[in-house]
Order: C-alpha cells, then structure tokens, then sequence
C-alpha cells in the first residue's frame, strides 16, 4: 500500500514538473505543451464525441487484423507445428518474414488498398500473423515429445490429440504470443493512419504534427497508450488464469 | 568436556505467506547443539523445514526468534566464512570452467598462495583429473556433485552444511558418492550437519541423527548411532545394530511421515 | 529417392518464393492487376539494380544505418545501465514501475510523430526514437533476466565468500551477457522499425524518405525497391551477425 502512494507520489511530481517547468524558463510551452492542456483537449475529444468516433475506427481497423491474423497464424502454425515437410518448406520464409520491419511496409498497403479501413487492418493482421504463427507453432514444438507418445499408445488420434494434448501444451506460448500482437495490432493502425488516412487516433496525432501542435500529438498519444495498456493488463490476468 | 561448536537457542523461522496475512512457520522452537568434529544428520519428512535450518546457520538467512552461535559467538545477518554449503540443486556456474569453478572461493575469499595447484589437487583427490577444461553441463550428475565437494573443501571451511547433496543421483553414484564423502571427513574432521530425509543415508553416515517433526519442524528425538568407523555404506547396512537403530528410528520417524502426507493430501 | 526428397525439402522454401515472384510477373503482364499500383518483379528489380549501379542508394542506406547505430549502441548502453540501477537498488526499481509501464505499453514506432516535432526532420529526431526502442526492449529482457538468476547458485557464492561485487562480476555480469545479446537480437528489427517509420513522416534522405516519396509520387516501385534494402539490411544483420552472436553466447545453456 504505501508503495503505492509513493508511486502516485512520483508519478504526480513528474507531472508538475513537466507543467511548471517552462514557468521557471526551463524549456518551451509550444515544444512540451503541458499536462494540463492535454488532459483538457482530451476531455474536449469526450465531450464533442470526437474520442468515441476516432477510437471506434481505430478499434475496428486493430480488432479485425487481431481477428484475421490470429486466424491465419493460428492455421499456418498448426501445420507447421504439426508436419515436417510443410514446416521445412514455411518456416525459414517466417523466421525471415518475422525479421522484416513490417510496420514500415505500411505505405505498400495503402498504395495498394487505398486510405480507407482495408490498409490498415491487413497491416495490423501482417503483424499479428507472424505473433501467433510463431505462438503456436513454438507451444506445439516445445511440448513434451513423451505426452504425445503416451497421449497416441491411449489411442489418441486426430482432433482429439490435438485438442487435450497440444493445445493445453501451447496455451501458455499462445497467450503470449497474443498480448504481444494487440499492442501491435493497434500500434499497426495508428501506424497505417499516420501515412494515409483521413480518421482515426493516427491521424489526430499525424493531423496534430502538421498543425506542428504538440498537445494534440501527446493526446492522441496518451488515448493510444492507455488503450493499449488496460488490454495488456486484462491478457495478463487472462494469461496466467489460462497457466492454471 | 569442551563446548559444542554450534548452538541453536529456541531457533524459530517464520516466513509472510503470499497471502500477506497469514504466516508459514518454517520451523519452530529449534534447541541443538553440534560438537565440534561430529558428524550429526538431521531427518525429517519434506517440508519440515530442514533446508531453512541450514541456511540459518549459514547467515543466509535470520532467525525471527532465538539465538544462533557457532564457537561462542552469535550468527548474525551476515555469511559466516567458515562455513562450506552443499545444495540439493546445482550450483556450479555454468559458464565457468570445472577449474574455475574451484578457484572461485579462493578468489572471493582473497586467499594467498597458488590457486590453479590448489584447486588441481581438490579435483584430483574427487578423481576429477583431466576434466579440468570442460564445462558443467558437459559432466554427469555426480561429476558436478564432485566439483562442487571440491570447491568446498578447496577452502578449509570448518563447518559443513549438507542439503540433501547426493538425493538427486542413482543409487549407485550415490553410495559411492556418500562413501567418498566419509573417506574426506576422515582425513578432515570437519564439523558436518547433513539434512536428508533417506533414513539409511543419515544413519550410514552419522555419529548423532536428529529427527525433526512435520512442519512447523521441531526436534522429537535425538539417537546416537553407535556403529564403528571407518564405514562402509554398501555393508553397513547389513549389520544387526544398523537394523536395530533403523527400527528403533523409523518408529519415531514414521509417524511424522505419516502426518506430512496426510497434511499434503489436506492441501491438495 | 530419399536423397531426391531432402534436396527438395530443403529447395521448397525457393521453390514457393520464386512461385509467387511468378504469379505477380504473370498476373501484372497479362492483365490480371495493375501494375500502377502492384508494379512488377522485373520492373522492381530493374529499378534496385539501377540504384545500386548509380549509387544513388548507398547515401540513404548510410543515413538509415547511421540513424539505426547511434541510437541502438546508445539504447543499449542505457538499457543496461538502467536494468542494473534497478537490479541493485530494488527500491529505484519499485518507484519507477509507472514509468516502466507506460515506455511498455505500445510499441514505441508510434512515438514518431512526436519524435519528428520534438526533434526536427534531421537524423537527430531518428536516433531518439531508436534510442527509446532500443532502451525499453534492454531494459525489460535484462531486468526480467537478471531477477532470474538461480537463487542457489547466488547463495552458493556468497556462502563461498563473495561480496556484493563479487556477485555483480562473477554472477550477476556473466548471467546478464546472455539476456543482453538476446534483447540486442530482439531489438534490431525494432530499431531499424522505429527509424524507418520516423523516416516516413518527416525526413530528407533515408530509406524511408524513399518510400514516403515512392508513396506521394505514386511509384510503387519505390516504395519496394526501397523496402527491399530496408529488409535486406535487416535480414543480414541479425542472421549474419546477431544469430551467431546468441549462439556462440549461450555455448554453456544446453538443455
């Protein structure tokens, strides 16, 4: 509990700090805005109902490249995991494909799907993809070999392997793999509207740069971080109810 | 008669539980003495709090009541430096070689004099000669249950703390294991307190067996082991008195095994 | 036969690239998609051969690479600094958690924006944004790593005789390496991520100035060529350097 207070404690001096410090001379109101101005302009973004619009499209574009992603990475890493020749032929194009900084391939995307909703969502579901391909893919490989063994001389076969021996094994690795990709689903979105887009949380703050308008940037920077960070601490709480 | 080297006063260890409320009592209400050049086992059913015991004497950790003192001078917060520790786990660095894991405590300890031959010469009497160069994890479990005797004889502690050292080996490598470990102390004397719930172990190997009881460990008996030395612990075993005090032990022994289990099942 | 099916198993993986580099050639030239917005294969690679023989690529390959080593020698060092600070002083580690929380809470590339108003267009706005990147991945791998260290072998030392440098030199410091290349492997794309994506929003040379003006001029080929090197240069550094880097590394971890 005290450690508690005393990190709000902290927390709070780093904010006044961050208000006052331009009052003493110390750095330019127009560069660093300030806490106050922030919380403000986001209050105003509630209150005209322009937070609810941009977060709802921003949502939408990381929720279905969660969904589709996760659906093809959980197939792709299914095979893989489970058949050696697919698994030779696939996986050095993964681990290569994983390597790629992909959240910079975004401006491909919307030359090829255009401003709207469709770039960003196959952006975020190109990031999400390789997260639960290498997810389940990993939970499969690093079962145990015994289990298995043990789980086909019980007669176990087909679906029924698969569903009580290798994915109670890869739960953990998959959960993981999937609060990784949220951050980076909507991180992806934010990323696709910063290039080309004309709604959403990236282009609040995008729109803000231009106007060269900081309070604007840390704003939309803040609702994507605390977004982000309650689906985080929520998978959390699932991820280690699913350990159990 | 001289006094006993270490004396534990109304020893107790109680550790916060997770919870943050409730406390777990490791062990409670500890009164022992250990004389100096005995060789004393200590039994007890899992959980009984035995590994905690060594590390309060050790000054790895406190004690929340009680007094400790090793040579009339009270253990406080600190390690003691006269005292050698064999874990039941691993403990060797694993990016050490075999040598440099015996030289380690001559380095932390700032010792005068040649280490490399120091440490050659604790390998070779474990019969670890010609594996100086190679890693841990390229030797056998009782390779490295080797090693790190020899890096705890390699600087003269005066008191040995044993936790279960050899539990994790065959049966073989480990009688042959504990039989080195007497030919040592033989030539030694060192003061040896030796944690282990394997009954026959404790009684092969000791002079005294103290039998603690299921958690919160306390001590319920004391047995002094009568048989000659020097031992060995494949025969031994056979001798009428060895059964005798087996038997006469485990009576006392059992019933606490038998209320740890219980316990455990209670708990799920 | 056997011999026949291990050439191609190890083949497939080619075998599908060069399939799919086929599939866009052919759909582009018989008219199955446009090649104004999908460009092709042929023209791609024309384009990439002609930056290489003009050398017009190597001076944005050099700001980018530039950008990336500034910033990642800098965020690991202070990514190290930092882990340590908070591994022997807990009490640092606990006031700072917030913090920790929020630098943890999205990937940092989206920072850019900020970095570019804050920093300007020049290669200074890049270098922070990998700097942050590069710091947050250290940080928590070695933080995580070093609160891992096996109780009994830190005990073990200590029962030797080691003092708390002893801990940090022969312990804690050798412990630490291993955790330090992984979140060095872990962070090279992430760096090359963040200074690319801060090249995309504001910049005047780079790769990602190539990209973003592949993108205004509408010139798909740009935008691949230019990513093109991007991956390249990735791919190279982390299996050419880093991989071996974490496997020499880890000789002693075998499980």
């Amino acid at each position: 509990m005290r450690v508690v207070i005393e990190r709000v404690l902290v927390s709070v001096a780093l904010l006044a700090l961050w208000q006052f410090l331009p009052a003493i001379g110390l750095g330019d109101r127009f560069f660093i805005s300030s806490p106050v101005a922030v919380v403000s302009l986001i209050w105003e973004w509630i209150a005209s109902g322009d937070l609810a619009e941009n977060v709802w499209i921003t949502a939408q574009e990381a929720l279905l490249g969660l969904v589709i992603g996760s659906v093809l990475g959980a197939v792709f890493g299914l095979a893989c995991g489970l058949n050696n020749a697919i698994s030779r032929a696939l996986l050095p194009l993964m681990t290569v494909g994983n390597a790629l900084p992909r959240l910079a391939f975004a401006p491909l995307l919307i030359a090829w799907f255009g401003f709207g909703l469709s770039s960003k969502v196959v952006l975020a579901a190109s990031v999400v993809f390789f997260f639960i391909f290498f997810g389940v893919y990993s939970g499969i490989r690093s079962g145990s070999g015994l289990l298995v063994a043990n789980a086909r001389i019980l007669g176990g076969r087909g679906l029924a392997l698969l569903w009580h021996v290798h994915l109670p094994q890869a739960i953990g690795w998959i959960v993981a793999g999937l609060r990784l990709a949220v951050g980076y689903a909507f991180a992806a979105a934010v990323i696709g509207e910063y290039l080309g887009s004309d709604s959403g949380l990236g282009y609040l703050i995008v729109y803000g740069k231009e106007m060269l308008d900081m309070t604007q940037v840390f704003a939309g920077l803040a609702v994507v971080m605390t977004i982000v960070g309650c689906l985080d601490v929520v998978l959390r709480r699932v991820g280690t109810l699913a350990r159990r | 008669m001289t006094d006993p080297l270490i004396v534990l006063d109304h020893i107790a260890r109680r550790f916060p539980s997770q919870s943050g409320r409730a406390e777990f009592t490791a062990v409670q209400d500890i009164d022992l003495t250990v004389n100096e050049g005995e060789f004393v086992a200590v039994v007890g059913p899992s959980g009984c709090g035995k590994s905690t015991l060594l590390n309060l004497i050790s000054g790895l950790d406190t004690p929340t009541e009680g007094l400790i003192s090793i040579d009339g001078e009270r253990v406080r917060n600190t390690v003691r430096q006269d005292v050698g520790y064999l874990f039941q786990k691993d403990a060797l660095l694993p990016w050490k070689t075999v040598q440099a894991n015996v030289e380690l405590p001559l380095v932390f300890r700032r010792l005068p004099g040649d280490h490399a031959a120091l440490a050659r010469d604790w390998l070779s009497r474990v019969g670890l000669s010609g594996f100086e160069r190679n890693f841990p994890h390229q030797l056998s479990g009782g390779m490295r249950k080797r090693v790190a005797l020899a890096a705890t004889f390699v600087y003269g502690p005066r008191i040995l703390l044993m936790d279960e050292p050899f539990s994790a080996l065959d049966v073989q490598t480990r009688n042959l294991m504990e039989n080195e470990l007497l030919e040592l102390w033989r030539q030694n004397r060192k003061t040896v307190l030796f944690v282990t719930h394997d009954l026959e172990e404790a009684i092969a190997l000791a002079d005294r067996v103290v039998v603690l009881t299921s958690n919160p460990g306390r001590v319920k008996k004391e047995f002094q082991i009568d048989l000659g030395r020097p031992r060995n612990v494949n025969e031994i075993r056979f001798e009428e008195r060895f059964r005798a005090l087996h038997e006469e032990i485990w009576e006392a022994l059992r019933e606490e095994v038998a209320r740890s289990y219980a316990a455990q099942r209670a708990h799920g | 036969m056997a011999r026949l099916r291990q050439v191609l198993g190890a083949a497939s993986p080619w075998l599908i690239l060069i399939m799919l580099l086929l599939a866009w050639q052919g759909a582009t030239d018989f008219g199955l998609a446009d090649p104004r917005y999908l460009s092709r294969p042929t023209t791609v690679a024309a384009l990439i051969w002609d930056w290489i023989r003009t050398g017009f690529i190597l001076r944005h390959v050099e700001v980018t690479v530039i950008e990336v080593v500034v910033g990642y020698t800098a965020g690991t060092l202070a990514g190290m600094a930092v882990a340590f600070g908070f591994f022997f002083f807990p009490r640092v580690a606990e006031l700072c958690d917030p913090m920790v929380v929020v630098l943890n809470a999205a990937p940092r590339a989206i920072l850019a924006p900020f970095a570019v108003l804050l920093f300007g267009i020049g290669l200074l706005s890049k270098m922070m944004l990998v700097l942050l990147a590069v710091f947050a991945i250290t940080l928590l791998n070695l933080y995580t790593g070093l609160k891992e260290v096996d109780r009994t072998i830190v005990d073990n030392a200590r029962v030797m005789g080691a003092n708390q440098r002893d801990l940090a030199r022969h312990v804690y410091i050798p412990a630490a390496l291993v955790w330090i290349v992984s979140a060095m492997r872990n962070s090279i794309g992430h760096a090359f991520t963040a200074a690319i994506v801060c090249e995309l929003l504001g910049a005047t040379e780079g790769l990602g100035w190539i990209v973003a003006a592949g993108q205004s001029a509408v010139k798909p080929d740009w935008i691949m060529a230019g990513l093109f090197f991007a991956a390249a240069i990735v791919v190279i550094v982390d299996f050419l350097v880093l991989a071996p880097l974490e496997r020499r590394g880890s000789h002693w971890r075998v499980f």
